[in-house]
């Protein structure tokens, strides 16, 4: 059975997430996905390109996915995307299944929370003036 | 011995370039002292460097982490991922 990489180059295929069965017990499934935004700080975006600590961000990734499994007792798939995605194109993803709704939207909640504060990625903002921008962000933090 | 610094992110517009190497007479640097010589030899890094972390690989390192001949250092600026 393959296992995919979490991080991954481009557009990000959101349907393809949901592509697989839940198990028999899961009574819920929680999709969240971040999409490039036209717009920031009042000012339009056109593109961003995404940059990572290639080794870290995939040992982080799948570790939310395995503290997000034991902390909420659901299946979490996390996934983000690196280069240059345009506006609409999803950079995001995470998926938790699980048996009720409670735990299953706080896995995905928690995971983007998570995934933002602790996943090195970078996004450089291409806007509409033709200026290129990174993003300022919070110092990295641990998983747990 | 030499080290790579690769500067992630907004890091490469500190450093104006994505990697650096370092060389050391010493045979047991850390991580402060390769930060030392990036802070005098790139000056807007030297105004950033408290608001970053530093990763062997997939490891955070903090400063007294040592390095070993041919180690990759990552700068790990302020995040914005997700």
């Amino acid at each position: 059975m393959s296992d995919p990489a979490r991080l991954r180059t481009g557009a990000l295929d959101v349907a393809g997430f949901l592509a697989s069965a839940p198990a028999p017990g899961d009574g819920g499934e929680v999709l969240f996905a971040g999409t490039v935004r036209d717009q920031h700080d009042g000012r339009r975006v056109t593109a961003i390109r995404y940059h990572a600590q290639a080794a870290l961000a995939e040992a982080r990734l799948r570790e939310i996915e395995h503290e997000g499994a034991t902390r909420f007792g659901v299946t979490l798939r996390v996934a983000h995307a690196v280069g240059l995605l345009q506006v609409g194109e999803a950079s995001v993803v995470v998926l938790a299944r699980g048996g009720h709704r409670v735990e299953t939207f706080a896995a995905a909640r928690w995971a983007i929370d998570t995934i933002k504060r602790a996943v090195p990625v970078w996004k450089e903002e291409h806007f509409a003036d033709g200026s290129v921008v990174f993003q300022d962000g919070v110092p990295i933090e641990g998983v747990s | 011995m030499q080290i790579i610094i690769e500067a992630c992110g907004p890091a490469r517009q500190w450093l104006g370039q994505e990697r650096v190497t370092l060389n050391f007479e010493s045979s047991s640097p850390c991580v402060r002292d390769a930060l030392a010589v990036l802070g005098a030899r790139h000056p807007p890094f030297a105004a950033q460097r408290r608001r970053c972390a530093y990763a062997l690989g997939e490891r955070i390192v903090d400063d007294s982490a040592p390095l070993t001949d041919g180690a990759l250092l990552s700068l790990i600026p302020p995040v914005s991922g997700g």
